[in-house]
Parts: structure tokens; sequence; C-alpha cells
């Protein structure tokens, strides 16, 4: 690493931890969530960037090299396609498969664990896993023991080894070439999403709920300490920046109060915790409007969260959680697809004035910036905020 | 939809970043003529491989 | 007049819904009668929706309950008769395939009486205008949770204008990013975040009020 990236690196991630400790650091960081828009500034397709490794990865380094931004996410695909291929993934829908070369990656919903399905979930979640999920979640995986199966077990496996390696060189290169720090290491989940995103669906959680509410809460206990784990462990261990989780069913208006005090919040409280305990923030990922839960949101221990402001009240945030807990957003994605850069200029100045004055604040847009977001509005966000971001 | 039924479980309760315990394996190696513990750390090493892979379908 | 019934359905008691229906066919009820007391009670449910005690949650349980019923309802109907009432259609956009609101929408809808054409999630511009022409309906509700999706609501609204048909329909968009902003972008004529709001909106229109 060369001396002035180096130190340009130490500069954001002080920059950066400063804020999230609530603190005043030399100026506002920015801490763009980007995902798809770096496709389209490194010149490549979407098949290309969820296809191959090789350019997702690049795509990521055209960006920070472009855009002058304290810390980066990930790599614009969250996902090799390929992996998914390997093993016939039945929820996801791939550009260049499926899908036109240039269109946005589907999720496609499914009740993948069924509600019978509770008691073996419980009594061992990472067998069950194997044994009942797979087979369901993969088409090669179908038959256990197959001649298929066990070639997409391999490659699935082999994959995902690849996958880590490659992830985490590019990312070091990123670090090293060009100063920038990572948002967050590791990913984690609420157990109330574990289940209601990838097992039972949405509709199934919410019919759970009512019909078997004590399986329910006994699945999501059981997964506290395997979601503290997970976090931890894909994080390789590190404890500096905070694992990202990102929220979804907690959202209002999808659960009444009642609800959200029963089922939603008391194991997710539970990880947050678990992960303070060893050290580890949690990159509250809000989706969607949290206004009417801060008060319990308030209830965690200081500094354990950066709360992501996506249509939350951020007055009301600020109000509520300002002070202990460092805010992050909120440029609406819609302004930065549709609307002018002066507007978008005169929005992050009254973020910068209103909300960020006294430290504890990450400028971000509300929601992962896709490939709708306009170059010019985005660099009139880095412009601003390097204008009037300075304390 | 194949697996509708649910098969069962071999293990209970394993905590997080177990697939087959390693006093299971211990079972099975029988009497170790070196240092176990050399043996158990790699073992452990691809169990948390094993398990990152399982549950990263799940996490998702 | 069964009360009960109503009740059952506005209290979202799957159970008592269901037994009671089942006691009311035997006792020799219509399924025109029943399904008019479940009305009511989804009509309640929608209140207490708009008035801040239901959630999502409830009106995603009470859509269940209304499947179910209409399970048991089905042998004893006559084929499914129009409902007569003002055509709607409906769709979640292009490049989207989330359906919890339209879906929603669709069901709050067919309940007040509207006879709606849902087409589904991930629509291409051109189904809409297809539907339009196919079915004469005078107000489309584009439903939309991904805001890269927003585009195909501008190209959409567009291809209405192109068949000549802006002036003959009624947009509505719905969904999470819309806003005003939204609305100038795509040309709609009505903007709605809220569920139950924008089934007020589709009846003020149909009523000519909005």
């Amino acid at each position: 690493m060369s001396n002035d990236k180096s130190k340009l690196l130490e500069e954001r991630k002080k920059r950066y931890l400063t804020a999230l400790d609530c603190g005043k650091p030399d100026r506002v960081p920015i801490g763009l969530t980007v995902s798809e828009f770096m496709a389209k500034v490194a010149g490549f397709t979407l098949q290309e960037i969820y296809y191959d490794l090789d350019k997702n990865l690049k795509a990521l380094a055209k960006f920070v090299e472009e855009y002058e931004v304290d810390t980066f996410f990930s790599a614009p695909s969250l996902w090799w396609a390929a992996s998914h291929d390997a093993v016939g993934a039945v929820y996801l829908k791939f550009a260049g498969r499926e899908l036109e070369p240039n269109t946005q990656f589907q999720y496609v919903e499914g009740e993948f664990m069924l509600p019978e399905d509770y008691d073996a979930f419980i009594e061992n979640p990472t067998e069950w896993i194997l044994t009942t999920y797979l087979p369901r979640i993969h088409k090669e995986f179908a038959e256990p023991g197959s001649y298929r199966a066990s070639v997409a077990l391999i490659k699935g496996a082999g994959a995902r080894a690849m996958e880590l390696q490659l992830t985490q060189q590019g990312t070091a290169k990123i670090m090293e070439e060009y100063g920038v720090v990572p948002a967050g290491t590791g990913l984690t989940k609420a157990p109330f999403d574990t289940l209601g995103d990838a097992l039972r669906g949405l509709k199934g959680i919410m019919m759970d709920m009512r019909k078997v509410p004590d399986k329910l809460k006994a699945a999501m206990e059981v997964l506290v300490p395997h979601n503290i784990f997970y976090a931890l462990a894909t994080a390789g261990g590190d404890t500096e920046f905070p694992a990202f989780m990102p929220l979804h069913r907690g959202a209002y208006p999808f659960l009444n109060p009642r609800q959200w005090d029963e089922f939603y919040w008391p194991t997710l409280k539970k990880v947050i915790e678990g992960l303070w305990e060893k050290g580890k923030r949690t990159y509250f990922f809000a989706e969607g409007d949290w206004t009417p839960y801060l008060e319990r949101i308030a209830e965690l221990p200081d500094k354990s969260i950066v709360f992501h402001v996506d249509m939350t009240d951020i007055d009301k945030a600020k109000k509520i959680l300002g002070g202990r807990f460092c805010l992050k957003g909120n440029i609406p994605n819609s302004l930065l697809a549709v609307g002018k850069p002066e507007e978008v200029r005169d929005y992050v100045k009254r973020l910068i004035d209103e909300y960020a004055a006294d430290g504890g604040f990450v400028i971000d847009a509300a929601a992962v910036v896709q490939g709708d977001a306009k170059e010019e509005n985005i660099r009139a966000v880095i412009e601003t905020v390097l204008l009037y971001g300075k304390y | 939809m194949t697996g509708e039924k649910p098969t069962g479980n071999v293990f209970k309760n394993l905590p997080p970043g177990v697939c087959i315990p390693w006093e299971e394996k211990l079972k099975d190696l029988g009497e170790i003529k070196g240092d176990a513990d050399i043996i158990r750390n790699e073992w452990d090493k691809l169990e948390l491989f094993a398990y990152l892979y399982l549950w990263y379908w799940v996490q998702r | 007049m069964d009360n009960e019934l109503v009740k059952a359905i506005a209290e979202l008691d799957e159970g008592k819904t269901l037994y009671l229906v089942r006691k009311r066919i035997e006792a020799g009820a219509t399924p025109l009668e029943i399904v008019e007391d479940c009305r009511r009670g989804v009509e309640i449910v929608g209140q207490n929706y708009s008035n801040g005690t239901y959630f999502l949650s409830d009106l995603v349980m009470s859509e269940e309950i209304l499947r179910k019923v209409m399970e048991i309802l089905e042998p004893h109907f006559p084929p499914i008769e129009k409902s007569g009432g003002a055509k709607v259609i409906i769709g979640t956009i292009e490049g989207d395939i989330h359906d919890l609101g339209k879906n929603i929408v669709a069901y709050m809808l067919r309940s007040a009486g509207f006879d709606v054409i849902d087409l589904g999630v991930d629509v291409e511009p051109k189904a809409f205008v297809d539907a339009i022409v196919k079915t004469g309906a005078r107000i489309v509700g584009i439903s939309v949770l991904l805001t890269f999706a927003i585009g195909a609501i501008k190209k959409t609204v567009d291809l209405i204008k192109k068949a000549g048909l802006r002036d003959k329909v009624k947009i509505i968009i719905g969904g999470y990013p819309v806003n005003e902003k939204v609305l100038e972008y795509t040309g709609a004529d009505y903007f709605e975040n809220d569920v139950m709001k924008a089934v007020e909106l589709v009846k003020k229109i149909s009523a000519g009020e909005a």
C-alpha cells in the first residue's frame, strides 16, 4: 500500500468510526450504499456483474475510483449467479438468464418452509436446512444422494469458497488501492426476518403469529445464537465495523404494535445486545418506516447500532435516537433517479445543517442505490458534502 | 416440492458453527496417536465452512 | 341478519367465521347473503386499518379467512356472477414482483363491489394498454415497490397516451416509493401510499368526485 493511500484509509476510517460513535469527525462521512449503480458507472450490463465475479469487483473499483466516498458497501452484485445456477436455485431470477440482460435481479418469494417443519427446525435448524430445505430450493439437489444432487453439492460448496476468497481479496484491494473502508463487515438478520424472508415467506409468517405463535417464538429463540454467530463468522471476527442487518417485516405498517412487541422485537433485541456484548455494532438497516418503534429501539445500549433512516420520520429519529446512536441516510432514491442536481444539493445541504450539525451522522441514500440513479445526482451528493460538510 | 415430510434429525440442539459434533467424530476416530488438538482445530475450520454454506441459503 | 358473522370476520376469528358459514349454509342461507355479510365484515376490517387499529398483517389474515370462506361457498355458488361494479385494472409494474399491496387493494376493491381485472406482477406496459382496450375499464392502478421500476410506469403512461386512451382513463400509482415528484415524472393522475386510501380514491373517482 502506498503511503498516501494508507493515510487516506486511516483518515476515512477515523471519520467514519468517529461518526458511528456519535462524535464529530473532520467532516460528515459519505457512506453511500450503492449496488447496481456501479455497473452503470463501469459500463457493464447487469448480466455481466451478476455472472462475472471479476467484473463485479471491477465495477466496485471503478466506482470508488470515480466517486469520493468514505465507505463502500459491497460489490454491486450481492450474488454470483453462476453459483445459484449450479444448484438450480428457484428463489432468484437473474438478468441474462430468464430476464433481459440489463434488468435488476428478482426474488421469487415462496413458502419454502412449511408450518409442519417447525418442530424439526427448532430441534436442529442446521440439519433441517440440509435435509429438508435445500432439496426444496435447489432443483439440482432435489434428490439428495443422487448423481445430480451430489454434483450440485460439490459445485455449490466450491462456488461459495471461491466467491468468499475472491471477495475478500477484492475488498482488501479496495482498501489498499483506494483507501476506502467497508461500511460494515458480516451480515445477519432479525430472527423474525430470517423466518419471514427466505423460509416461511411474508404471508406464512403472518399466519403463524395467529396460528402457531408458540412455535414461531420457539424457532426465533433458537435463531438468536445462530444469528449472532453468523454475523461474527461472516465478518471473519472483525468487530471494528458494524454487521449489516437488513430489516424488513418490522417496518410500519406490517405488524400491529402488539405483534411487533411480542414477536419482532424481543429476539431482535437479543441479537443486537448479544453482538454488542462481543464488541460488535449492528448496522440497523431499517428499510421502510420505523417511526412508531423508535422509543423501543432507544432501549438498546448506547452506540450499539447505526440507525439507517429510510422512510422513518427523520426529525423524530433525531430527537429520540440522536446523540445516543449514529444516524445514516436519507436522500430519497426517487430524488436521485428523477430529480435535478440542484434539488439533490438542497436536500443534502439540509441534511448537513439540520441533522449532522452535532455529529453522529453519515450521509447516505434512503435505500440501496440501483441503476436508476443519475450519475450527476450522485456527484451532486458528494460535491455538496465536500463543500458544506466540514465541522 | 420434494422433501415434503420432515425427515427427523440425527442430532439435536447443535450449537452454531457445528454440523457434526467433534465428540461424534471422536467415536469414529478411535485412539488418536498424536496431538488431538491439531486434528480438532482443522476439523472445526471445515465444520465452520459447512455450517456457513448451509446457513447462507437461509440468511440470504 | 347475522351480525355474528360480520363480527367474526371483523375480529379476524377464522375458526368462528368458518363455523358460522357452514352453519348458515346448512340453515339454507344463499351464498350471496353470506357474501354480503362477509363484505360488511371486510368493510369493518378496512375501517380498522384506516383508523390505525389494524395493520397489514391483519389485512393479510382477513384475506386468508375470506379465501377459505369462498372455498366453502364455491360448490354452492352459481358460476361467479360479475359484480356489475365499475371495472378497475390493476397490476404490479414490469420489473417488480411485489404483490402484497396490489393484492390487498384488489381484494378490498372486490369486497367493495368493483370488477377488478388483476394483471398480476411484472406487467409490461403494453399489457396495461391491451387490458384497457379489451375491458373498457376507466380506472388503472399501477403498483410499485422498487424505485428503479418507476421508469416502466412512465413508459406505460406514455404508451397509453400514444394509443389515444389517455383521456379515457384515470391512472393511479401506488406503493412505497411514490410521491408528488414521482407522480409528476410518470404523468399519472393520482398517487397513494396507503392501501385503504387508495381504495377510497378509486371509489371517489368511480363516483365522479375526484
